[in-house]
C-alpha cells in the first residue's frame, strides 16, 4: 500500500539542506517520492509499505544528517493522489510542469507491454474465447490469449491508449473476474483455486441432495411394489417442482450467467447449450403442469395418478451430473499447473545480508545488487550472485534437474532458490527479483503454458462452429420428429434436449491447454524449458538435427596438445608469438593458446596492427615484423607461402580430430600449433539415442574437414557440414530445410541465434542462468545431449496426448448425437438427457485425467501408465456410455 | 600526489559543504576534499585533473568555481 509521511525538519538552512535529506531518504527501501520545504520545515515522504514497514527509519536517516525530524502524520494515498504527487513533486524539483510531465510520462509508456492476468469465472473453452474476444475490442491491444486450463490470459497491449485497469475491466464486462497475475501470491491462487472447487462441490452436494428424491420417485415407474408408491405418486409432480426450483436457478444459475456473457458477444457457448437444454425440461414441465393444474384445478395428480408429461428430474438430473463433472474437472485442472506452483513455492523470503559490517535478515524484495549475503549449511540461496568468501557444494536440482551437488568456489556463480548443503560462503548480488533464473524460468513456463500450439487451433476452428451446428442440429432432430415422423411433443423435445446436452464439445477445449500444461511442467522438472505448444509441435515432426560442434558436441575448451617449431625457432618462440597476438582474440582456441603460454611461465611480445580474420586467424606485427596465425588459407592467401611441405604433417595431427593452426612471417613458416577439444562424454550417447528414434544427425563446424569428420567418427555422425563461417550456419540449416526435412538446430542460445531461428526447433544447451537471452524453442539448463533425446521424447509423448484427448473428446459427441437423436430407437438405444449430460461431463473428466498420466513420464524409460490407460478409459466409457443407452432405453418403454 | 586550489562563492550551511563534497567525489582520482563555509576549497588526488573536469562535476550544484 502507499503511504504519505508527514514531518516536522528543523535545522535546514537553504536547498541544499532539502536536496541532502532527500538524497539519503532516497536510498531507503521503499521510499518512491520524498518533498522538502527548508522554509516551511516541512517534509513529505510517499512510501510503500509493504517494503518500509518500520517508518524510525526515515527519522533516523534525517537525523544522521543533521537535523532533526518528528512525524506529524503517516496516511494511506489514493491512486489519484499518488499520480498527483508524482507530478507535483517531479514539475517542483526538475521544473516541468504538470503537462510536460505527463508528456513525459507518456513517453515513458510501454507500446506493446505485455501483462498476465488471473480470469475466474470461465466454465469452458468458450468463456476463453469470449473474454479473447473482450480483450481484443480493448483500444491498443495487440494480442490476446486465454488459457482456459491455466485460468490466465497473457495481453500484449499499448500502454498510451490504455492500462491493465481497462483490460481489468473489459473481462469484467464479459462476465468474469480478472486480477493482475503478479497482484496474487500462489498462496492467495491457492485459495483463488480452492474456493472455484469447493464451491463447485457444494453447488453439486447441493443438488444432488434435492434430486435424489426424484430418484425414488423414478423407481415408482418401474416397480410397483416401491414402498409409498401409492401414497406419494400424486405428490411426484408438486414435490418435484419444489424440489427442481432450487436446483434451475441457485445451483444452475452459472449456466445462464455464461449464455447472457456469450449472447452480448452474439454468440452461443457452451453455457449456452446446457442452459438451453435444462431450461426446455424445466420450462415444458411447468407448462405442462400449469395445464393441468388449471384444468383441473389442483396442484396433484388426480385419483392417486402421477401428472403426466413432466420432466422435472431431467433438468435436476442434469445440472446435477454437469456440475460433478465440472468439480472433478476443476480439482484435476488444478493439478495440472503442478509445476509452476512447485517453482514459485522454492523461493527464498528472506535474505541475510552483510552491510556496513551488520548482518541482518531482510526481506527478499529489499536486496539490492552488490549486497553480500551470508549463507549457512541446510540454508536457501536467496537470489543470484557471485561468491566471494568460503565455498560449499549447492543442490541445484530443483531449478536445473541437475541431482549431483554441485562444487562451487570463490568466483562460481549461484542460483538462486538452490540449497547450500554442506559449507557456509558469502556472495555478492547480481541478480535479483525478476532478474533471477528461477524468476525468468517461472516467466517462460507462465508463458509457454499461456501459448497456443497450432493443433489448438484446429480445435478452436471446430469450437466456433460446433455449438451453433449443435442447435441445428437439435432443432431438425425436434423438427424431423415431431413434424415429419409424428412423435409426441414430449418424445421430440426430449431428443432435441438430449442432443443438445451430448453434443456439447467442453471437452475439446480442454484437449490441447491440459496436454501441454503438464508436459511443459514435466520438462522443467528435469532442466528443460520448453516455450509453448508450437516447439513441442515442432519436436514431435522433427526428422534432423544440426549439432554445432564446439561447445556442443565437444567441452568446448580447447587445450593445446602440440607445439612445432620450424627453421631457426624453438617452440617457446612458437608459443610466444602466437600467444602474444591471440591474446587480444577472442575466439576459444586464441584462449587455450593464451593459457598454455600462461602455464609455461612466457612472457610476452607487445603487438601492434592486430587485425582477425574472421574464419581464417590472426595477424600483427611485433617489433616491426609481421606475423600470421590461423589456418592454411590465411597463409596462402595473405602470407603468400606455400605451405605444402607441412600439409603431411598437419594432416596427421587433424586425423586425430586436432585444429591445427600456422604461425608463419611474411618470409617464412615458423611453426604450428595443434589444439583439441574434447568431445563430451555424454555426446555419443545422445547420438546414438537420437538416430534410435529415427532421427538423421549433422554436425556443423567451421573446422576444416579432415578434423571434423575425426570428431564426428568418435561421436557416431556421418553427416559432416565442415569449414562453415558463423553467418553460414543458417544458410545449412535452410539447405537441409530445402530438402523437405523437418530440422532442429542444437547449439549455444547467444552465438548461434541466427541458426536456431532458422530452424523449425532451435535447442539452446547449457544456458546456465541465461534462460531469457537464449534463442530457441526450447532451453537445456544443463550441459548434458541426453537431454535433447529426452526433450524429444517428452514432446512426442504429450502430443500424443494431445491427439488421444482429442479422440476422447470428439468420440463422444460424434457416437452420442445420433443416439441421443434416437435415430436407433428401433434397436434399443435411447439416450435420455440427464443420462447425456453425466455421459459429457465425463468426456471433460477423462480429458483432463489423461493429460495428467504425463506426469508419470521418466526420461529415457516407456511411460506404460500413460499408454495403457487410455485403452482402458475408452472401453470404460464405451461400456458405461452403451449402458447409458440401453438404460435410457428402458425407461424411454 | 597533486593538490588544487580554488575558490567557490559563500555556502550557506554545512549541508551546502556535504552536497559539494558528493558531487566533487565522483571526479574519479580525487583522494581529498577540503572545504570551509567560505567557499576555499582544496583538493588531493593521485593524477593531474583538469580544472573543466571540477567545474563538470558542479554543473548541477548551486556553487561554481570563481
Amino acid at each position: 500500500m502507499t503511504k504519505q509521511l508527514d514531518l516536522k525538519i528543523s535545522g535546514m538552512h537553504c536547498s541544499s539542506c532539502e536536496k541532502l535529506i532527500s538524497h539519503a531518504l532516497h536510498e531507503i527501501p521503499g521510499v518512491k517520492d520524498v518533498v522538502i520545504s527548508h522554509k516551511d520545515g516541512t517534509g513529505q515522504v510517499t512510501y510503500d509499505s509493504s517494503l518500509l514497514t518500520d517508518t524510525d527509519a526515515i527519522v533516523d536517516a534525517v537525523r544522521k544528517d543533521g537535523y532533526s525530524a518528528k512525524i506529524t502524520a503517516d496516511k494511506a494515498l489514493k491512486v489519484a493522489d499518488v499520480k498527483k504527487t508524482e507530478i507535483e513533486s517531479v514539475s517542483s524539483s526538475s521544473a516541468m510542469s504538470p503537462s510536460m510531465h505527463m508528456e513525459k510520462m507518456k513517453n515513458d509508456l510501454d507500446p506493446n507491454k505485455r501483462v498476465h492476468l488471473s480470469v475466474g469465472g470461465m466454465h469452458c473453452a468458450s468463456c476463453a474465447a469470449i473474454i479473447e474476444r473482450s480483450l481484443k475490442q480493448v483500444s491498443g491491444v495487440k494480442s490476446a490469449n486465454v488459457n482456459f486450463a491455466a485460468e490466465k490470459a497473457s495481453v500484449v497491449f499499448d500502454e498510451t491508449k490504455s492500462s491493465e485497469k481497462d483490460l481489468i475491466e473489459a473481462v469484467k464486462k464479459a462476465g468474469y473476474t480478472a486480477d493482475l497475475a503478479t497482484d496474487l501470491s500462489p498462496e492467495m491462487e491457492r485459495m483463488q483455486r480452492e474456493k472455484v472447487i469447493s464451491g463447485y462441490f457444494n453447488k453439486f452436494l447441493f443438488s444432488l441432495i434435492l434430486s435424489v428424491p426424484m430418484l425414488y420417485f423414478m423407481f415408482f415407474d418401474f416397480f410397483k411394489w416401491v414402498p409409498g408408491r401409492e401414497l406419494l405418486l400424486s405428490y411426484v409432480g408438486i414435490v418435484s417442482l419444489i424440489l427442481t426450483i432450487p436446483v434451475q436457478f441457485y445451483a444452475g444459475a452459472g449456466f445462464y450467467k455464461g449464455m447472457w456473457a456469450s449472447l452480448k458477444m452474439k454468440t452461443f457457448n457452451m453455457d449456452s447449450l446446457i442452459a438451453i437444454g435444462t431450461s426446455t425440461a424445466f420450462f415444458y414441465s411447468i407448462i405442462n403442469y400449469s395445464i393441468y393444474a388449471i384444468t383441473n384445478k389442483t396442484f396433484i395428480g388426480l385419483d392417486g395418478m402421477k401428472i403426466p408429461e413432466l420432466y422435472f428430474e431431467t433438468a435436476a438430473f442434469l445440472i446435477t451430473f454437469v456440475l460433478l463433472g465440472k468439480w472433478l474437472e476443476a480439482k484435476a485442472k488444478g493439478r495440472t499447473s503442478d509445476a509452476i506452483r512447485k517453482l514459485m513455492g522454492l523461493q527464498a523470503k528472506t535474505a541475510r545480508v552483510i552491510r556496513s559490517g551488520i548482518t541482518k535478515d531482510i526481506p527478499i524484495e529489499e536486496v539490492a545488487h552488490g549486497d553480500i549475503i551470508l549463507v549457512r549449511p541446510g540454508e536457501k540461496v536467496p537470489v543470484d550472485g557471485n561468491i566471494t568468501k568460503g565455498s560449499s557444494s549447492l543442490d541445484e536440482s530443483m531449478v536445473t534437474g541437475e541431482s549431483i551437488p554441485i562444487e562451487k568456489n570463490v568466483g562460481d556463480g549461484v542460483i538462486g532458490s538452490t540449497i547450500n548443503k554442506t559449507g557456509t560462503f558469502e556472495f555478492e548480488a547480481t541478480r535479483v527479483g525478476s532478474e533471477t533464473t528461477l524468476a525468468q524460468i517461472i516467466r517462460l513456463i507462465e508463458e509457454a503454458q499461456g501459448s497456443k500450439a497450432p493443433i489448438q487451433a484446429f480445435a478452436d476452428r471446430i469450437s466456433a462452429w460446433f455449438v451453433p451446428a449443435v442447435i441445428g442440429i437439435a432443432i431438425l432432430t425436434f423438427l424431423v420428429w415431431f413434424f415429419v415422423l409424428g412423435a409426441t411433443l414430449s418424445f421430440s423435445l426430449l431428443a432435441f434436449t438430449a442432443v443438445i446436452v451430448i453434443a456439447c464439445p467442453c471437452a475439446l477445449g480442454l484437449a490441447t491447454p491440459t496436454a501441454i500444461m503438464v508436459g511443459t511442467g514435466k520438462g522443467a522438472e528435469n532442466g528443460i524449458l520448453i516455450k509453448g505448444g508450437e516447439p513441442l509441435e515442432s519436436a514431435e515432426k522433427i526428422k534432423a538435427i544440426i549439432f554445432d560442434k564446439t561447445g556442443t558436441l565437444t567441452n568446448g575448451k580447447p587445450e593445446v596438445t602440440d607445439v612445432i617449431s620450424l627453421g631457426n625457432f624453438d617452440e617457446d618462440d612458437v608459443l610466444r608469438i602466437s600467444a602474444s597476438m591471440e591474446k587480444l582474440s577472442e575466439h576459444s582456441l586464441a584462449e587455450a593458446i593464451y593459457a598454455h603460454a600462461q602455464e609455461e611461465d612466457i612472457e610476452l611480445d607487445e603487438v601492434l596492427d592486430f587485425a582477425a580474420i574472421p574464419g581464417l586467424g590472426v595477424s600483427g606485427s611485433i617489433d616491426g615484423k609481421n606475423y600470421f596465425f590461423g589456418n592454411r588459407k590465411l597463409i596462402s592467401d595473405f602470407a603468400d607461402l606455400d605451405y605444402s611441405k607441412i600439409e603431411k604433417k598437419i594432416a596427421k595431427l587433424e586425423e586425430k580430430g586436432k585444429t591445427v593452426m600456422i604461425l608463419a612471417s611474411k618470409e617464412e613458416i615458423i611453426g604450428f600449433i595443434a589444439v583439441a577439444d574434447r568431445v563430451k562424454a555424454t555426446s555419443k550417447e545422445a547420438v546414438d539415442r537420437l538416430k534410435n528414434m529415427g532421427i538423421e544427425i549433422y554436425m556443423v563446424t567451421g573446422d576444416n574437414a579432415r578434423t571434423a569428420k575425426a570428431i564426428a567418427a568418435e561421436i557416431g555422425i556421418t553427416n559432416v557440414l565442415a569449414e562453415v563461417l558463423p553467418e553460414d550456419k543458417a544458410i545449412e540449416v535452410k539447405k537441409l530445410q530445402e530438402k523437405g526435412l523437418r530440422v532442429a538446430m542444437v547449439g549455444d542460445g547467444i552465438n548461434d541465434a541466427p541458426a536456431l531461428a532458422q530452424a523449425d526447433l532451435g535447442i539452446a544447451m547449457g544456458s546456465g542462468t541465461d534462460v531469457a537471452m537464449e534463442t530457441g524453442g526450447i532451453v537445456i539448463i544443463k550441459n548434458d545431449l541426453r537431454d535433447v533425446c529426452v526433450a524429444i521424447q517428452l514432446a512426442r509423448q504429450t502430443m500424443s496426448k494431445v491427439r488421444q484427448n482429442m479422440f476422447f473428446a470428439l468420440f463422444y459427441n460424434v457416437v452420442g448425437i445420433p443416439i441421443a437423436a434416437r435415430v436407433f430407437i428401433s434397436f434399443g438405444l435411447v439416450l435420455k438427457p440427464e443420462l447425456a449430460g453425466l455421459a459429457m461431463a465425463m468426456s471433460s473428466v477423462s480429458v483432463v485425467t489423461n493429460s495428467l498420466l504425463l506426469k508419470y513420464f521418466k526420461p529415457g524409460k516407456l511411460n506404460i501408465i500413460s499408454k495403457v490407460a487410455p485403452i482402458i478409459m475408452t472401453i470404460l466409457f464405451v461400456t458405461l456410455f452403451w449402458q447409458f443407452a440401453v438404460i435410457s432405453s428402458r425407461m424411454a418403454e | 600526489m597533486f593538490s588544487y586550489q580554488y575558490k567557490l562563492g559563500k555556502l550557506n550551511c554545512e549541508a551546502c559543504i556535504k552536497l559539494v563534497k558528493m558531487d566533487l567525489g565522483t571526479v574519479k582520482g580525487i583522494t581529498n576534499i577540503d572545504l570551509d563555509i567560505d567557499g576555499a576549497l582544496e583538493l588531493k588526488a593521485d593524477r593531474e585533473i583538469d580544472k573543466s573536469e571540477i567545474v563538470s562535476a558542479l554543473k548541477d550544484s548551486e556553487y561554481k568555481i570563481l
